[in-house]
This record gives C-alpha cells, structure tokens and sequence, in this order.
C-alpha cells in the first residue's frame, strides 16, 4: 500500500483508509484541529479516494477522470463551502447550499460529498441548520466538517458526527518531512520545525517562502536588545512595534516562546528548548532572572495576546510590557 | 453503505431505552391506561434518546397489538415506522424549516385524518429554533389539536422554548446516562457486532461520552475498523494519556520538581496527547486528592485497587490549600479555548504555577506572616520557589535583575517612601515612643506591593500597647497587604475597578475602616450606601468580622488625634520628592518645568 501524502497523524490516515478499503466511510466526519496542521489535506485525500474510480488499491490513483475533475475543481459530486474571508461566518444560506446539494442523487459517482471548512465560524442558525442532515441524510451523503476545535461547536453537531482530531506534530515528523519531500536542507529543517510548534503547513509555507519565517527572528532580536536598553529607547522601540499591528501577535508569540525557553532553562529541562541557536543569552538571562520573575513575564505576555484580540491600544500595551521586563547589564 | 452504528442500533422498544427509567415508566403507564396527552415536550442533552423516544410513542400510539405489549415491533405500523415510510408520522426539522410559514404549511394539513395509523403524529425535532412567530403560530393548535393529531417536540435547549408552549405540553427531562449503563449497552452493542473489546477500553469510550449514548456508540463505531479496540487505541484517539503518565506528573507536583514535571509533558505532548485532555486528567486527579485528603476518598471511585495506596501517599505530602491552587490552575488550562503558537505552554505555565504556589491566601493567618502573603499569585517576587534552582535569594536575583524597573525592591532605607514618613512629625513623634526599629520593616512590609499602586502609610498595627485596635490589627495589616487580591473578587466588578484606587489607611476612633482614595469620583461612589453596604458585605465575610467603612481622599485623612500615628500622604511634598516625578526624571529623563 503506498502512503497518503499527508505528514504525521498514521492512525487517522489508517483508520480512513480502512473505512475506504471496506466500504464504511462514516456519513458524517468531523476533522479538528490547530491552523496549518493538515486537516483540509486529511480532508480532501479523503475525498479524493472515496470518489476515484479505480478498483485496485491505490486509491486516489490521481489518473481516472474522476481524480482529475476533482483536481481541476470540476467534480460534480463534491461540493465544498467555507466562510469567505477569516473574519466573515460561515452563513445559513451556505449551509442550505449544501442541503440542495446533497438532495438531489449522486451524478456519476456511487456518492456525494459536501465539505464544510471553518465550522467554528457557522452561525448558530447556520450550525442548527446543520443538525438533521448530519444525523440522518441520504444513503449516498457523506458531509466533512474542518473546524479548529470541538468546543467552539455545538456539542449536539459533535455528538453526530465521528471525529478525528488532529493534534500538533512532534518537530521531528516535520523536520523529516521537511527534508524528504521539500528538500529543505537539514539545518533550516530543523530551525523551522522547532519554530513551527507542530504545524507543517506553516513550515511548509515557511520554507517555500511564502511565509516570512524572519519575522519570528526579528521579533527574538527587538526582545534581545530591549533588555539591555533603557527606558526611554525601550519606549521608542514599543512604538516601532505597535505601529505595525498586523505582525504584533507574532511578536508576542514569538517572545513567549522565548520567555518559554528560559523558563525551561531554569527548570533544567533542555530538551524541548526552540530558540537553541540563541543558548547563550537564554542561559544568561535564565541566571539573572528569578523563576518567579519568568512566570510573571509569560504570565504578562499572555495577557497582551488576550488584550490584543480584544482590541487593546497597542502601543499602551508594548509600553506596559516593556516595564516588566528586566534589564540585563 | 453502511449505516451508523448509532442509526442502526436505536432502540425499538421502550426495554432498550437506556437511563431514562421514569420517563419510559411514565410513558408506559399513559400508554396502558389510555391516557395519552395530545403534546409533549422531550428535553435533555443530546443522545440521550429523546428522537428515539418520539418515534417509540409514534408506534405505541398505533400499534395493533395489545395494550400492555405496544409498541410491539411487528404489526404493519410499527415495520412502517422503522423503515421510515409511514404516512401518519411526520417529522420536521425544525432547525431547518424556522420560520412561521412553515408552520402554516403544516398547520393547514393538521385537520386532515390520518391515512392509515389511528393518530397522526407530528415529531418537531431541535425545536428551539423556531422563530417566536413560529412559536405563536403553533400556540392554538398546540392547545387543541384535532383528537387524531399528537405533537411531539424535542430540544436540546429548553429554556429557549416559550413559556406558552412549554404549559400546553407535558414535559419529560431525559438525564446524563451514567456510566455504568453506558458500559453495558456498548458490550452489547460490540459482542453483537462481533467487535472484540477491553472491558478498560469500553470504559474509557463511555468516560469520553460523558452521558451521551450516541456520542458513545459513534466512538465505537469509529474505533471498530480494526479487529479488536484496546485501551491504547482509544487512548491514542482521544489524545488522552495511560494513568501512569498524570501520575508521575502529580508525582512531580507534589514534589515540586519542575525539571521532571515539564519533561513528562513534554514527553507525553510529543507522543500524540492532547494539552488540554491532560490538563482535564490531571484536574481530575488533583481533585481526587482534595477528596482524599478530605477525608471523602471513598467517593473517589476512578483509581484502581493498586493505585490507591500511591494516592493516598501523595496525597498526605499536598495540603488542601495547595490542592485546591493546583486545581484551580489546571482547570483553567481544561477550559481555554485560544490556542497558542505552543500548543503545550499554558499546560507548562500551569504546572509550575501550581508546583511553585504557597498556600493559597487565607486572610486568617495573615497577621502571623504578612510578608509571606502573595496578593497576586503571578506578580513576581512573592512566588518563593521551594526548590528553584536559582540559589539567589527572591530578593537579590529580583534586585539584580531588574535595578531599573522593580523600584519596590530597593532596600528601605533609602526608599522615598520612609524618607517622608521620617519627615512628617506625626510619624516621628509615633515612632519616638514605640518600637522604633520596627518602624522601617513594616514600611516595607510587602515588598511585594509596588509603591506605585498602594500608599505608603503608617501602620497602626505596629504599634504595641495599641488595647482598642489589637483585635482589629491582624484583620487591618492582612487588607493592607492583599488589598489588590481582595479587590479583584469583590462583586460587581466595576465595583472592584473603583475600589482600586483605594488603599487602607487603617481604622478610626469608631473602629470603621479607612479606605484612602486618590480621586474623588471614586471616593463618592463607593461611599454612596448601595455600594459601601456590597463592600462592606463582603469583608466582613472575608475577615470574619463585622467591618464598617469610611472612605475619605487620602489628603483629607488624618490619623485619629488621640492615637497619633503614621499620616498618609503629608499634604505637600515638595514636586522633586515625590516618586512619580523622580522617577520620571532618573529614567526618562524629564526636566522639571516651572509654571510659575
């Protein structure tokens, strides 16, 4: 049996495949997990071998017609609905879209398949909407939903649907994955995975380019400098940094991570460390700082993330988290 | 295709409905006694069979056999009902179909007589949704429907049901299934299926159900590809982890050994698991020592025999205090629904919050150690680490670090704050006949509070041979140093938000207690008698003791004449003194300008 191309997660992919083999793929699956970690390729390898026409055992065989309507996005008994931008929900017309869909008999293949992405953004009409036809539709209906997490859905769509959950890779599947099929080289690989907290789409997107991984760097650099500076261009540099709101949430991000790896410094827990290139001054700072210290920051941090959602003044926030930091001589 | 587990095994008769004993007898005693009401209203969370349920009272109402055996599953309407083709049962999505026409729709066929069964039956599922012109538009006919006609409707969420339609039905709550049952009927379900299983296995599917039947078969059914389901491939799909791992993890916690603990989760998280699924098992197990500790270990009934006798040891070494904190921690770790960059941090954070938390504050022993009080659990430097591997002590690794930033840390004898306690001749003249080396400790006494968010203020309570106030000083000293902490749970909280900028200057000739605003907005509002009476309330709850209040502005505030003691804020300091301003000149570089 050859592999699905889908990194990581084998016993979901093993567990699909065995449905496809017998036949039994369950009428409603319900995929979840973190942004970028594969669910939607999951979701559409899936589709794509529940649909293929070949009768051997490598399905999707990526040849037959049917594979290739699918590929070009012609397909006529799949039909898959998401919200329309990251901030729109997901709407109840969509949903009934998707009902009309599924009504009517399957076309040319022995079933139909709707795909629902981003069911954390349904409505909750949209959602309700959804209730019966997931329980019970037509024999030939299979429905996908991709969300991020059970608990942001109605228990009552969960409880219908089977579901798989998808969690953060472990960084050496990534950096494997990284190495084998994108041909990154080894040490990139590595800095990437450590980097990517389990989510190989970002990785992948990071090492091709499209994503600009020196973000995260630059972010690490500011907080490096900022200890050892005083106030007054501590707070010329917080309004540098809130000026440009769209990459402040990774900054934050990034400084926990940091924050992350001197707590696991202090605790004498090297292993799991991210910023490995920058050991020294995670050493340093992780002796002049006490534990205590180290939890409050993270804590702080933390909170700016929260505030930062909720529409926080950015800049007020950089400032008061500039306050926190300690300064390293 | 094959159909769902769940589909395929809905029960058929009213033996099989599992957990829902009164509401099957009920039915049951109705169906003999011919007392069959024209409405009901089945509520509960969901799978818990109240769809089922409907549909049983569909074929019961019908059937053709005797009273005492419907439904029977065999006459013609029951078959009919159960491969979904009888006429006279109607069942409506009502999640779908919200609005009021479709209400109308089926409104104008309700007097129609049934085609082939005795009564038409018309099942509205999720009928919560229905638009409230829905609602009223099903009121007359809900109350007195043609004799041949029954509703039956069913939600999940009663309370947005109207009252209205809620008194015209009769009303079934269907419970949590527990455990037990759940286990059962799912060993039932698998020998039929021919699906080998643990007997631990099945038990985890069911703990995961929480209550739900369908989210339990649908489980099973997901887990049965393979030839047989073992506690480990449920394990694996759950994210959940083997009992061994959360207990080494509360092993490390007990023991505060945070390298080991980060290096469980750690381990564990890179191995498939779940954060939050973790954090939910280790809650769960900190919970069970509570009730051991407790005394209550007995209603504990998750560990195994063998696992006892370890919990029981751990939890001897964890004081309730601490317990309580760490569940406090890991639950809020459970409940969170933003997901960081590292999927594992809050988890870590967490751990070592509760591994390095104090006994939780107790306003009762504050008095006895003021200075070990923590007001904020995550401010820095009041969270002493037991065991850190850091060897400074909390002061000088905070002091060192952080020269600039944490002025509270500064030793106090040159702090701003005692000079101008030095220089206010009430102080002295207090300070003159009492202890007199006791004076710049209790200054200091929370090196914790930042200078910045509470006053410096002389403290009554160090003074000795005080007779009126001693009973009071423990309850004044504790309010003092935790001020913020009680704040944050004082209900309502903008309430809370005002009494921030207070701070407790101590109690006056009447014995009330003194709260020292900066702004007046403040002052007035929570002066005002609804809100100090809410105040007043809840300290007195907190200390145990009756507490009365008085809120002055902290200029306006002088120590009682006759007991003369510290002063808050002497009323002018001269501009370069004071510590917002000098700070302001030493680390921004501020120039004072003169408007004169």
């Amino acid at each position: 049996m050859s592999q699905w191309p889908v990194v990581g997660h084998r016993w979901a992919v093993q567990q699909l495949r065995h449905a496809i083999e017998v036949g039994e793929v369950p009428h409603a699956l319900l995929i979840t997990g973190p942004e970028s970690v594969g669910k939607r390729t999951l979701a559409q390898q899936l589709i794509a071998a529940m649909l293929c026409r070949a009768t051997g055992e490598e399905r999707p065989c990526g040849r037959c017609p049917s594979c290739r309507k699918l590929a070009s996005g012609n397909h006529p008994d799949f039909y898959g609905v998401e919200s329309e931008d990251r901030t729109t929900h997901l709407r109840i017309e969509q949903i009934r879209d998707v009902e009309r869909f599924l009504t009517l008999t399957p076309n040319e293949s022995p079933c139909k398949v709707a795909l629902i992405s981003d069911f954390e953004r349904a409505t909750v009409g949209a959602a309700n909407a959804l209730l019966k036809t997931l329980e019970e539709p037509p024999t030939y209906a299979h429905l996908i939903l991709l969300a991020t997490d059970a608990d942001l859905l109605l228990p009552t769509i969960v409880s219908r649907a089977q579901q798989i959950v998808l969690r953060p890779l472990a960084s050496h599947e990534i950096e494997g994955a990284l190495i084998a099929t994108w041909g990154v080289e080894a040490g990139l690989a590595g800095r990437l995975a450590r980097l990517a907290g389990g989510r190989i789409g970002w990785a992948v997107r990071a090492a091709t380019g499209q994503e600009p991984q020196t973000q995260m760097e630059v972010a690490v650099e500011a907080l490096a400098s900022a200890l050892r500076e005083d106030l007054p261009s501590r707070f010329e540099r917080a309004q540098a940094l809130a000026r440009d709101t769209a990459t402040l949430a990774e900054t934050l991000e990034a400084w926990l991570t940091f924050w992350r790896d001197v707590l696991l410094l202090q605790t004498g827990n090297e292993v799991a460390l991210v910023n490995l290139e920058r050991r020294d001054l995670l050493g340093s700072i992780g002796k002049a700082v006490d534990i205590a210290m180290t939890l409050h920051i993270l804590a702080e941090l933390d909170h700016s993330q929260d505030a930062i959602l909720a529409n926080a003044n950015a800049q007020l926030l950089v400032e008061a988290l500039m306050l926190e930091l300690p300064t390293l001589s | 295709m094959a159909q769902a587990l769940y589909r395929r095994w809905r029960p058929q008769t009213f033996d099989d409905v599992v957990g829902q004993e009164h509401i099957v007898q009920t039915l049951r005693h109705a169906l003999r006694t011919e007392h069959i009401h024209h409405a009901y209203l089945l509520a509960g969370p969901r799978g818990t069979g109240k769809t089922t349920t409907a549909r049983l009272i569909a074929k019961a109402v019908n059937c053709l056999a005797p009273l005492d055996e419907r439904p029977c599953n065999r006459c013609e309407i029951c078959q009919a009902v159960n491969d979904g083709r009888l006429m006279d049962l109607v069942e409506i999505d009502a999640a779908s179909n919200t609005g009021v026409d479709n209400i109308r729709d089926l409104l104008e066929k309700v007097g129609y007589r049934p085609a082939q069964a005795t009564y038409k039956v018309y099942v509205v599922d999720e009928v919560h949704m229905l638009s409230t012109a829905a609602f009223n538009a099903l009121l007359k006919t809900l109350e007195e429907p043609p004799p041949h006609v029954i509703f039956v409707l069913a939600t999940t969420e009663v309370h947005k049901i109207p009252e209205t339609i809620l008194s015209r039905c009769q009303r079934f709550e269907f419970r949590r299934i527990p455990l037990g049952a759940l286990v059962d009927r799912l060993g039932v379900i698998a020998t039929a299926e021919g699906v080998a299983t643990e007997p631990e296995a099945l038990e985890l599917i069911a703990r995961a159900a929480t209550g739900s039947m369908r989210d339990a078969i649908s489980l099973l059914d997901q887990l049965s590809g393979g030839d047989s389901i073992t506690a480990d491939y449920v394990r694996l799909m759950l994210g959940a982890e083997r009992r061994e791992v959360v207990r080494s993890l509360l092993a490390a916690w007990v023991d505060r050994d945070l390298s080991e603990g980060l290096g469980v989760i750690n381990r564990a998280i890179d191995g498939g698991a779940d954060p939050r699924q973790l954090a939910r098992q280790a809650a769960d197990a900190l919970r069970g020592l509570l009730l051991i500790r407790l005394g209550a270990g007995q209603t504990w009934t998750d560990p195994t025999t063998e696992e006892r006798p370890l919990f029981d040891e751990m939890a001897l070494k964890a004081d309730p205090d601490r317990l309580v904190a760490a569940v406090r921690c890991f639950s809020d770790v459970a409940a969170r629904q933003r997901t960081g960059w590292q999927p594992q941090l809050p988890l870590e954070l967490a751990f070592v919050e509760a591994a390095l938390k104090p006994a939780a504050l107790q306003p009762g022993q504050a008095s006895q150690s003021p200075t070990s009080q923590s007001p904020a659990a995550t401010k820095p430097a009041q969270v002493s680490a037991p065991s850190p591997p850091s060897k400074m002590t909390r002061l000088d690794a905070a002091h060192a670090a952080m020269p600039d930033t944490v002025p509270a840390l500064r030793p106090a004898g040159d702090s701003p704050a005692s000079k101008r306690l030095a220089q206010s001749p009430i102080t002295t003249a207090a300070g003159a006949d009492t202890n007199a080396d006791s004076r710049p400790n209790k200054v200091r006494e929370a090196p914790a509070i930042p200078p910045l968010e509470v006053e410096p203020v002389g403290d009554p309570a160090s003074v000795p041979g005080d007779g009126a106030l001693a009973a009071d000083s423990g309850m004044v000293d504790t309010a003092k140093a935790n001020w913020l902490e009680i704040v944050k749970q004082v209900q309502p909280v903008h309430l809370g938000a005002l009494l921030r900028d207070a701070s407790v200057g101590g109690v006056d000739q009447d014995g009330h207690l003194v709260l020292l605003f900066q702004h007046a907005f403040h002052c007035e509002r929570v002066a005002q008698e609804a809100n100090a009476r809410k105040v007043e309330d809840y300290l007195s709850q907190t200390f145990g003791q009756k507490v009365r209040l008085r809120c002055v502005m902290a200029q306006e505030w002088q120590a009682p004449k006759t007991k003369p003691r510290g002063t808050t804020k002497p009323a002018a300091i001269p501009i370069e003194e004071d510590e917002l301003v000098r700070r302001a000149q030493q680390e921004l570089g501020a120039v004072p300008r003169r408007n004169d």
